[in-house]
């Protein structure tokens, strides 16, 4: 960011190479929509070259970053809170070009076992409407942690909660999920 | 640590963002505690199994990214522009690299300012002799540098320090040239010392005139004064560097004492060293004008009656040591004074 503060755009395609994928990944999880997605990915590293001169290196650029693209995210919550949110196994509705979100996953083709693929795509289905069903402080502390991997102090500082209050929603999360993929003998195995 | 600390720190011990001491707490706690255990490996089982997968952008989105970054570059007003190469421009002046190539250009620069001032150029510095009076200091007269050449007849008095006026006339100090040829007021027993300089005066002078060209190398004293002017205002004629010397002789005999002891030496050692006898011949009469000039009359007897066995310089030797006989018989105290004051007595009087 440095140096593309000081006039090197090519530092700019290295920041986008860098961060474009789990930038795209929280915001898909945390709005559902694969074009709003893509919009807000693109929309909030056009706010990182508009507001360059602001930033003052006392954080991280990725806390910089996500916090940017979280502010958009609940912008465009609001400006969508009327519609429905698109269901998982809902049928794919070309006219936005959008797909359901467990189609845009992609499933595990190593598997020989019919039986032990059709539990892996199961407990996948089970984790991704787990973390739909997640509230929005829980699964967003869980998507900024798990796809963004971002540390837990930098989480609070993106949020703007106590780091404390971060953990705890963090382990609530982990709750819920461990209670969605308990039926699973999958996770019996790692549990062993 | 306990269950409850432990509890707290889980999460953190899960995701490895633990120090290294709290974290070998964490774990032995971890061994000890079966309630722990249980807690962290299903923690860490829900992690492994439903962290999810990584979708893929479309392969466009950086090229829309890039794309929308030129155009937002391009379309930024130019006070915006200006206010980035402001930040460019700072961002490489802030380098310390660019700091020291600046405090090293600032170095030379005021380094090669002070080494600007040209040797020609008056210098302010100011040259006081040291153990002058400051009453005799007021009585100093600056010759006139145009002033017309003396007559011969005067030669015994004033010129000694007219020639070496002039002959540092174009020097740049020539404040310090005055001081060094400004006469002083002859203090008691003058008139002796003033006779005695004159026949070392006439001594000097006729040792100059005998003195062969290129007989032998001018002391560096005489060398350095009479180098600049060739021996154009002694009046004894141009481009003979020999009668040059032994005009500048002259001028460190009867005007400055000490010119003629440093210079001495010189002589000495030519007249015992040089291998052609001219030239020795030439430099102990020199030297034995340097002698009484100096008031050592019993050393100028003794080199001009070693020269009373030349030919050439018999003559001139005898009339020397007439010349030196009276006065060292009469007054032989008052020879050993210092023969400088009498050597050129001031202008004012």
């Amino acid at each position: 960011m440095l140096r593309y503060q000081r006039g090197d755009s090519s530092a700019f395609a290295f920041l986008v190479r860098r961060h474009k994928a789990p930038l795209y990944n929280f915001v898909l999880r945390h709005l559902r929509s694969q074009p709003a997605a893509e919009d807000i990915t693109q929309e909030a590293f056009l706010r990182v070259v508009q507001r360059a001169s602001e930033f003052k290196h006392e954080a991280r650029f990725s806390t910089w970053l996500y916090t940017i693209a979280r502010n958009l995210c609940i912008d465009h919550a609001r400006k969508m809170k009327h519609r429905r949110h698109p269901s998982l196994d809902a049928p794919t509705d070309t006219s936005d070009g959008s797909r359901p979100l467990l189609e845009v996953v992609p499933s595990s083709s190593t598997e020989s076992d019919v039986e032990r693929a059709a539990e892996w795509t199961a407990m996948r289905r089970s984790i991704v409407a787990a973390v739909e069903a997640l509230p929005d402080d829980q699964r967003e502390v869980f998507l900024l942690r798990e796809v963004a991997n971002l540390p837990f102090k930098e989480i609070a500082e993106v949020t703007g909660t106590p780091e404390n209050t971060v953990k705890s929603r963090m382990r609530y999360a982990l709750e819920r999920l461990r209670m969605a993929l308990s039926n699973f003998e999958e996770y019996a195995r790692a549990l062993r | 640590m306990d269950s409850e600390k432990f509890d707290k720190v889980v999460l953190d011990l899960l995701y490895d963002e633990l120090d290294e001491l709290t974290r070998a707490s964490a774990l032995r706690h971890l061994e000890q505690s079966g309630h722990a255990k249980a807690l962290y490996s299903e923690l860490r089982a829900t992690r492994e199994v439903g962290n999810l997968p990584l979708v893929e952008p479309p392969a466009d989105l950086e090229e829309r990214i890039l794309a929308a970054e030129a155009a937002a570059r391009a379309g930024r007003p130019l006070r915006q522009r200006f206010g980035t190469f402001v930040s460019i421009i700072a961002g490489y002046a802030m380098r310390p690299q660019l700091a020291m190539a600046a405090l090293l250009m600032l170095m030379v620069g005021s380094s090669l300012l002070f080494l600007r001032v040209k040797p020609g150029e008056t210098s302010s510095v100011q040259v006081t002799e040291r153990g002058v009076p400051e009453s005799e200091k007021e009585a100093v007269t600056v010759v006139p540098l145009n002033e017309p050449p003396p007559a011969p007849s005067a030669v015994g008095v004033e010129p000694p320090a007219r020639v070496a006026m002039k002959s540092r006339s174009d020097a740049p100090h020539d404040d310090v040239a005055e001081r060094e040829t400004r006469p002083a007021s002859p203090p008691a027993g003058a008139d002796l010392d003033r006779r005695a300089g004159k026949g070392a005066m006439e001594e000097s002078e006729l040792a100059k005139r005998d003195m062969p060209t290129q007989a032998f190398a001018p002391p560096p004293s005489v060398a350095d004064k009479s180098a600049p002017e060739g021996a154009t205002d002694d009046g004894l004629g141009a481009g003979n560097g020999a009668t040059a010397g032994a005009a500048a002789t002259t001028t460190s005999g009867t005007g400055a004492a000490g010119g003629c002891g440093h210079d001495l030496a010189h002589y000495e050692d030519v007249a015992v060293r040089d291998p052609s006898a001219a030239a020795r011949n030439a430099a102990r009469f020199a030297a034995a004008a340097c002698y009484a000039a100096l008031g050592r009359v019993d050393r100028a007897r003794i080199s001009y009656t070693a020269l009373l066995a030349v030919p050439t310089y018999s003559a001139r030797a005898r009339q020397a040591l007439d010349a030196l006989s009276p006065p060292a018989a009469t007054d032989a105290p008052a020879a050993a004074a210092p023969a400088k004051p009498s050597a050129s007595p001031a202008p004012s009087e």
